[in-house]
């Protein structure tokens, strides 16, 4: 017999079984099933599975690589042994002991492998948690509810209503009380009932009609017993155009309210005595957006708040200085204040045409819109505004066509006159809070079909009359005389004024306003006409410069001249024939083959009212002079198309300036007839004004958007400041305030920007110089152009 | 005698003279109210017939008045009914009507607190 081999592991302290289990059984002894012991493998595979009964012999396969085996060795017994160690486990496992820091083989290993485990519901009686069952008297059950018993725990779950907390929000109007007190007395009774019945005949005898129960008719006076807090009507300021008036209906921002506010209490009474009372708070009855005293508050808290919010615009108006500006050198640059954007549906989507600063009032202006395309005839409109308030104008007019030039009365602040493209002049109080004053002027010439002798063209510029003069001094004479052209001085003489009849007619009109007593013989007061107001004259598109005189509601026009063009540059030849009295609106050109030259700019002399500069749109300049008959004194021919701008200098009193479509500006010595001085630029130039506290600063806009600035007493060819204010909007119109270094330019969108010039560009009004020393500088300026003539340049 | 038979016609007369006050005097006079219209008429509707339902007996008119008003605009009113009496109250706006009625009668109505 073989010997028997047996596996056992090394010594171990468990109990480890080893059962050796010997197969002798008898399959066993059998050899091995070889191959060919195996019962044969049928076809199927199935070898071994007799049920289909394949018994039959079959050819029996053998693999390749199977063992063979000598009869011995087939024989050969083998034992199985089966052990119950673990034969995965590791027989000898070493950890490091923390303790005692060293390897110890770990000794126990277990070699059982639990495959399944199930926890069963017996107690054991004589462990300790059945000795506490027994303990609490038999309350098994319950008990074991109440002990933490690590065998049975159930805990039951419950998942509630979440109640979701809503937050409400109640606004209650807030419950006002108001006190009342009274004596009650029998007197009072009786006294008040008689007063009530002499007020209900009274009543009856101004209606005739049964009076009816006491409480209706008291309905009627909304008057309290006790007098409730009304609002006294405040004093009507002199509307004054600083103080600024309102126009109802022009508020901004007025809410709608309706006369049942403030002032008007629903209260009754019908005592008479309170009768009196009722009559006096009548008056406080009436509509809150009439009530004076209310707008004038509302007006001070619109100003009130406009300050606040643009606080930092009023204090750069007022404080600001560009500090760059002395590191500039010379150049300066301006500091855009306000913008004036219209807001009235009227004037939207505008141009500006004309700007006009009040001679009186430094923060006060009026703007004209309207359209310089004739293709498009619109509306237009004036607005004024103050500087205190660039969100909405003051007043605002509009008017049947557009507006192309105004003008304010120096000596009667209030009359603006306006000139518009449909020829008509017109002259108003701006105070007349509505403008009916202007339509009813414009209703009125419809009606009549046409006034005689109002314009046919555009009317580009008007002027008042009435300039005041300063005084002028021998210097002064001396100046314009020195270039052998003597001014016509001579006709200064004290002439009478003509009578203003409707009826009577002159053929010349030789309006000579009456010398304001004591004043100087050259001095040309205000014109005294019937309204006292003063005379307008216009220039025109259609060639003519007339005067136009109030009466009573309506402008009525007088020719005063022609302007001219002819090919021949006739000096003193040429005169202009004088129109009749009134002229007949169809006859434009006259007998000779002259035309009329369109005017496009006018400029009275600031000391010299009697004489004038009239551009043309066939780029001749006119000096004329209103006195006589009016005539041309002098042409000046430097310009290749229209002139859009003429500007007498304030101060030197023979410089002009000339601004015109060809890109250019000229500076004239009125005694010569040819330039002195020529700037250019790269678009044409709406217009040109003076600083008029220097004698050399002047500004000037141009239709690509640019401000430029010049002061020849410091650089002679270029600009100080050369600003972009707008991208691809045509500036049209430029104009200096007299009193404060801004200058206001409007565009073509009807925009109007407030420029504040910086240092650098207003020496002159830092330095506060003499008339004299302005002439003085100017004087340079004009010998420098005169060198650089001769030079040939 | 004569002075006795005088005051009697005086005192006849100026009662004849009163009465006729009376009459002429009957109705409302309204001293002041801040009511709107609408609440106005209504109340002076509610004052009259409860005046007139109950005549000399202020007590029970302004009990009527003041449950009428209650139920008609909502509670906290107060009413007042006499002859003579002074006082100083503190009333909900708009909601104070007070007035003269029969020559005689002085009405207060408010809503209270």
């Amino acid at each position: 017999m073989p010997p028997k081999t047996t596996k056992t592991t090394k010594a171990t302290t468990q109990k480890t079984k080893t059962t050796t289990l010997t197969d002798k059984s008898p399959k066993k002894n059998q050899p091995l099933p070889s191959a060919s012991n195996r019962p044969p493998m049928t076809s199927t595979g199935l070898g071994g599975f007799g049920r289909f009964g394949f018994d039959q012999q079959k050819q029996v396969i053998k693999p390749a690589n199977q063992l063979k085996l000598s009869e011995t060795e087939l024989n050969e017994e083998f034992q199985l042994m089966l052990n119950t160690t673990d034969s995965f486990m590791p027989s000898n496992i070493v950890r490091f002991n923390f303790k005692d820091k060293q390897f110890k083989s770990d000794t126990n290993i277990t070699h059982t492998r639990t495959h399944f485990s199930l926890d069963g519901k017996a107690v054991y009686q004589g462990s300790g948690s059945s000795q506490g069952n027994q303990a609490s008297g038999q309350q098994a059950s319950e008990g074991k509810a109440k002990l933490a018993n690590a065998f049975n725990i159930s805990t039951v779950g419950t998942q509630t209503q979440r109640l979701e907390p809503k937050t409400m929000l109640v606004d209650t109007d807030k419950i006002v009380f108001e006190d009342f007190s009274y004596t009650v007395t029998q007197w009072d009774i009786f006294d008040s009932y008689m007063q009530d019945q002499e007020r209900q005949k009274v009543e009856k005898e101004k209606t005739g009609k049964k009076p009816g129960i006491a409480k209706k008719a008291a309905n009627q006076d909304d008057t309290p017993l006790i007098p409730l807090p009304k609002a006294t009507p405040m004093p009507a300021n002199a509307l004054e155009p600083s103080g600024g008036g309102v126009i109802p209906g022009e508020f901004p921002g007025l809410p709608g309210m309706s006369g049942e506010s403030l002032l008007n209490q629903q209260s009754t009474s019908t005592t008479s005595n309170v009768m009196a009372l009722a009559g006096a708070q009548q008056s406080a009855n009436v509509s809150f957006e009439t009530d004076p005293g209310i707008l004038r508050a509302l007006q001070v808290l619109e100003r009130m708040t406009l300050q606040n919010t643009f606080e930092g615009i009023s204090e750069d108006y007022k404080f600001w200085e560009d500090p760059s500006d002395a590191q500039k050198g010379d150049s300066g640059g301006v500091l855009p204040l306000w913008t004036f954007v219209p807001s009235k549906r009227e004037a939207k989507k505008k141009t500006t045409t004309c700007i006009a600063w009040h001679p009186r009032y430094p923060d006060f202006f009026a703007v004209g819109y309207g359209t310089f395309e004739f293709n498009k005839q619109s509306t237009g409109a004036v607005a004024v505004y103050t500087l205190k308030n660039h969100l909405n104008p003051e007043y605002f007019f509009t008017f049947d066509s557009s507006v192309l030039s105004i003008a304010w009365n120096r000596k009667h602040p209030p009359y603006l006159a306006v000139g518009l493209s449909n020829g008509v002049v017109l002259s108003f109080d701006i105070r007349d809070q509505t403008n009916t004053l202007s339509v009813s002027k414009l209703d009125f010439n419809r009606r009549k079909g046409d006034v005689k002798g109002k314009h046919t063209d555009c009317v580009w510029g008007v002027v008042w009359e009435e300039e005041m003069l300063s005084s002028i001094s021998d210097d002064d004479d001396e100046l314009m005389k020195r270039p052998d052209r003597s001014e016509p001085k001579e006709h200064d003489e004290k002439k009478q004024e003509e009578k203003r009849h409707d009826g009577e007619e002159r053929e010349k009109p030789e309006a000579r306003p009456r010398t304001q007593a004591g004043g100087a013989p050259e001095e040309e007061g205000a014109s005294s006409s019937i309204e006292g107001v003063g005379t307008v004259l216009s220039v025109s598109s259609d060639g003519r410069v007339t005067r136009w005189r109030r009466e009573k509601d309506r402008m009525v026009p007088r020719d005063v001249m022609e302007i001219k063009g002819d090919t021949d540059d006739a000096l003193d030849g040429g005169e202009d024939d004088e129109e009749q009295g009134e002229t007949d609106t169809t006859d434009q050109t006259i007998i000779f083959s002259q035309t009329v030259s369109g005017c496009s700019c006018v400029s009275v002399h600031p000391t010299r009212s009697h004489l004038a500069l009239i551009g043309t749109e066939e780029a001749i300049i006119h000096k004329v002079t209103k006195s006589y008959n009016g005539e041309t004194l002098q042409k000046y021919s430097a310009h290749k198309m229209p002139v859009y701008s003429v500007a007498w200098n304030p101060m030197h009193p023979r410089v002009f300036l000339s601004a015109g479509a060809d890109w250019s500006v000229f500076l004239w010595d009125h005694t010569l007839d040819q330039p002195q001085l020529e700037f250019a630029f790269g678009s044409s130039i709406g217009d040109v004004a003076w600083a008029p506290f220097s004698a050399t600063i002047f500004a000037m806009c141009s239709a690509d958007g640019k401000v430029y600035v010049f002061d020849l007493n410091i650089n002679r060819q270029e600009p100080l400041c050369e600003v972009q204010l707008e991208k691809n909007t045509r500036l049209t119109k430029i104009a200096f305030s007299a009193f404060d270094p801004v200058i206001l330019v409007g565009d073509e969108k009807g925009k109007v920007h407030t420029l504040k010039l910086s240092p650098n560009l207003r020496k002159s009004y830092a330095e506060k110089n003499s008339v004299e020393e302005e002439i003085e500088r100017m004087e340079k300026v004009l010998d420098y152009a005169i060198r650089c003539k001769e030079a040939g340049m | 005698m004569e002075d006795d038979e005088r005051q009697l016609e005086a005192e006849g007369e100026a009662q004849d003279s009163t009465e006729e006050y009376r009459k002429m005097m009957n109705y409302s006079l309204i001293k002041h109210c801040d009511m709107n219209e609408e609440m106005r008429v209504e109340t002076l509707e509610v004052v009259v017939t409860a005046l007139e339902k109950c005549p000399n007996h202020h007590e029970n008119a302004a009990k009527l008045i003041k449950d009428t008003m209650d139920k008609k605009f909502g509670g906290g009113w107060d009413a007042i009914v006499g002859e003579g009496y002074g006082f100083s109250i503190s009333s909900h706006a708009k909601h104070l009507l007070f007035l003269y009625y029969g020559g005689t009668l002085a009405v207060l109505l408010y809503k209270a607190s």
